[in-house]
């Protein structure tokens, strides 16, 4: 037991260890923490109401099965990699004398911990929903009861899969878990067509478990049939994981690099980015660096852009804009107050410069010795990143707007300038935020804070632009005078994108790495 | 012979540590330079403020006759730098990494193929010219980031830690260049941990210990300086060196300078 105990608080101290690094990452795990509360009270006020109400829950049990499952799924589906270890349990732990039973126990036990601690907010609920709605003492047993047997279920199955997979990993295995996977989502398709098979009707563990929870939530004695099917699910489960924790699983491990969902430092980040190059750079070897370009600034604009082909910055920009058009072709509302399309692009424009040069940030940190001790005048590194930002974050959206203007009949004046605006101002504070958060002062900044101060300045920036959209579709202004008034927007971006070259010229021969 | 590369009384702090305490150093024209020294002596710093990748807090550097504060730029074209902790553009292949290096340099395209075909064969990676370098081992990196420090043809080329990660023929290979290149009246500016490496390649040797440069020369001169006697090896002069230089120094400690060496005065 003492091993398993080291080994747990070892995991634990792994996984939370990262936050210690960095005051960011507490400040992340505060802003989540405080901001699951408000949702969290709010729902659970919202369904302790419609009970009241005398609202008919029951009803929600294909529903709420539909969402287990999907979870379910998903877990199973995660199982086909394989049994995944960190590279310090491959280091020290495998090559210890330490059995794989007790390894897995303690991570078992970790990953309840961790879970726990991640979904707070369900015991915030159940506490909530317990006094609202005075439930009996039965009732509470039911739901604890009923959930620790899922958790538990889904622990088992999880991990004895992962190493049937690793271990006997030939198609068979894939196969059964495809099948499951199947079996387990088909009856969803009752929500959308009516098909003879309803979630209600099957002996699924997460019909049980929907069973359970909302027989408790009206405080009836659920059916002992679905605690007693979840029981026996949970101990099919324990049976396979003992048979599964007795195969030696340590040399079929496949490694992965981190194991703290807060560890936001450069390395973990650069792990993430040659994954995205691995896939992305298939399709993207297609153009490739040469010596064609007609200048420097060329060329080093045509080395950004294949980076962003490359490391899928560029794909993500299509996919925002693809949502926007597919819901506003879908949706049809363009006659709505302030169209939805207009809506998306002011929200996408938004966010693409600061992904755009938050990528940018993770690739290229680590690589600016480069231009910094080749003797290049950075001027042309800046205004080749500036102009290749403001490209990708411009043009795409401006050919989309050019499409729906015809397929949608929208009208794309106010689009036009509010992105070609966006994206000048944007980029270009964006990238001079990141180029101050190279300062040695400020590198372990985790992006997502630099990224905020990104959306502040630029927020700040951009009021101008957001009120001249906002005036032109809420007062109806004239096409005339939107025309007139788009002429100063334009200035004033222009004037932004200038002065922030100039600032980062400067800026950029300070940088030290 | 002409300097390439010279550094006095070059001082540096980070928060709470002073890193170079003024580091005097001079590089000459067709020779290996060796820099040697304790983890934490200063060595990383040094190399990095020659590159413009740190800045001094006080002191001169001077490249190729140019003052580095004065003309950040144009004395970059006179050097080759390959760091410790080799990082590259994993999106980029190693012939389109190679193009840009020469690009950014200000070499010629036809400079720039010529050397790729020559370099990529001298390190044995004709058959990665076209492969991401995000697949590539430590050592091809390493070997990699090696041409793109020689692609324009530097007077000066430094490199920290230069064979860490690298197989015996690659490192054979390296260290033929790097021999031509001093034939050709080229300078290289090596910091290294491996002593006998060092002791073989370079024709003289600075050991520098908390930020401060304890003994320069050829090896006769060190071993004479060190007092141990005329077959010692670079790593007992090394270690004798660096255990005298842990007695603590007055922070003003005049320098004395003796046979052409810097030797500090101990209190």
């Amino acid at each position: 037991m003492g091993i398993i105990f080291d080994l747990y608080k070892l995991k634990l101290k792994l996984f939370f260890g990262s936050l210690r690094a960095s005051k960011g990452s507490i400040i992340l795990l505060l802003i989540y923490t405080l901001s699951m509360l408000p949702g969290t009270i709010g729902m659970s006020m919202a369904i302790v109401d419609l009970i009241k109400k005398g609202a008919d829950l029951t009803g929600y049990l294909d529903l709420l099965s539909t969402i287990i499952s999907g979870f379910l799924a998903l877990i199973l589906l995660s199982t086909l990699r394989g049994f995944t270890a960190f590279e310090y349990e491959q280091s020290f732990i495998f090559t210890s004398p330490i059995v794989p039973k007790k390894f897995l126990i303690a991570g078992m036990l970790s990953d309840f911990t961790a879970f726990f601690l991640f979904f707070y907010p369900l015991p915030v609920f159940l506490g909530i929903v317990t006094v609202s709605l005075s439930l009996s003492v039965s009732s509470v047993l039911l739901l604890v009861v009923s959930f620790l047997l899922f958790v538990f279920f889904l622990l088992f199955v999880r991990t004895a899969l992962s190493i049937l997979e690793a271990v006997y990993g030939d198609r068979g295995i894939k196969v059964v878990t495809a099948l499951m996977v199947l079996l387990l989502i088909f009856p969803a398709i009752g929500i959308f067509i009516h098909i003879p098979i309803r979630y209600g009707d099957l002996p699924y563990p997460s019909t049980f478990l929907a069973q359970s929870l909302l027989g408790a939530l009206y405080g009836r004695s659920s059916p002992a049939h679905s605690l007693l099917g979840l029981a026996f699910y949970f101990f099919a489960s324990l049976l396979v994981f003992q048979f599964s924790s007795k195969i030696n699983f340590f040399q079929f491990t496949t490694s992965v690099p981190s194991g703290s969902p807060f560890d936001t430092s450069m390395r973990m980040q650069t792990v993430k980015m040659g994954k995205n190059i691995q896939l992305f750079s298939r399709v993207g070897l297609g153009i490739t660096l040469d010596f064609k370009s007609r200048s420097l600034l060329c060329f080093l604009m045509k080395k950004e852009f294949i980076r962003m082909i490359r490391d899928g910055s560029l794909f993500s920009v299509f996919l925002f804009y693809a949502i926007t058009s597919i819901i506003t072709v879908v949706s049809g509302t363009e006659r709505a107050p302030i169209p939805i399309s207009t809506l998306l692009l002011a929200i996408y424009s938004f966010i693409v410069p600061s992904m755009l040069i938050g990528n940018w940030r993770i690739s290229e940190m680590r690589n600016l010795w480069i231009p910094l001790t080749s003797g290049i005048n950075l001027k042309y590194i800046v205004k080749s990143l500036l102009y290749d930002f403001t490209s990708v974050a411009s043009i795409i959206p401006v050919i989309i707007i050019g499409a729906l203007t015809f397929i949608s009949q929208l009208d794309p004046l106010i689009p036009l300038v509010m992105v070609i605006s966006v994206s000048m101002v944007g980029c270009s504070t964006n990238l001079y935020v990141a180029v101050i958060f190279l300062n040695k002062r400020y590198r372990a900044t985790p992006s997502f804070m630099i990224s905020w101060v990104s959306i502040l300045l630029s927020s700040l920036l951009l009021t101008p632009t957001y009120i001249f959209a906002a005036s032109s579709i809420l007062l109806n202004i004239t096409v005339e005078l939107n025309l007139l008034l788009s002429v100063p927007i334009f200035v004033y971006s222009t004037l932004i994108f200038i002065y922030f070259i100039k600032k980062l010229e400067k800026e950029t021969l300070s940088i030290e790495l | 012979m002409m300097k390439i590369l010279e550094l006095v009384d070059v001082w540096k702090a980070y928060e709470e540590v002073q890193a170079l305490q003024g580091l005097n150093l001079e590089v000459l024209r067709g020779e290996i330079f060796g820099l040697i020294g304790p983890n934490g002596a200063g060595k990383t710093t040094a190399i990095k403020i020659v590159v413009g990748l740190l800045s001094m807090d006080r002191g001169f550097v001077s490249v190729n006759s140019y003052d580095i504060q004065e003309e950040p730029y144009e004395y970059k074209r006179s050097i080759g730098y390959v760091p410790e902790d080799v990082s590259l553009p994993d999106y980029l292949t190693v012939e389109e990494f190679l193009i840009y290096s020469g690009k950014i340099r200000g070499v010629s395209n036809e400079q720039i193929r010529e050397r790729i075909d020559s370099y990529l064969k001298a390190f044995d990676l004709e058959d990665k010219r076209r492969s991401l370098i995000l697949i590539l081992s430590r050592g091809m990196r390493q070997k990699t980031a090696m041409a793109s420090a020689l692609i324009h043809d530097p007077d000066l080329l430094i490199l920290d830690e230069p064979f860490i990660g690298i197989d015996p023929s690659g490192q054979h290979k390296i260290k033929e260049i790097f021999n031509e290149r001093k034939k050709d009246g080229k300078a290289l500016f090596i910091s290294t941990h491996m002593l006998d490496t060092a002791e073989r390649m370079c024709d003289r040797v600075a050991i520098i210990h908390k930020g401060r440069n304890i003994a320069s020369g050829d090896m006769e001169s060190l071993q004479r300086l060190s007092k141990t006697g005329g077959n010692t090896t670079l790593e007992e002069v090394f270690l004798k060196l660096t255990e005298e230089a842990t007695q603590p120094y007055s922070e003003e400690t005049p320098v004395t300078k003796k046979r052409g060496l810097f030797r500090f005065r101990k209190n």
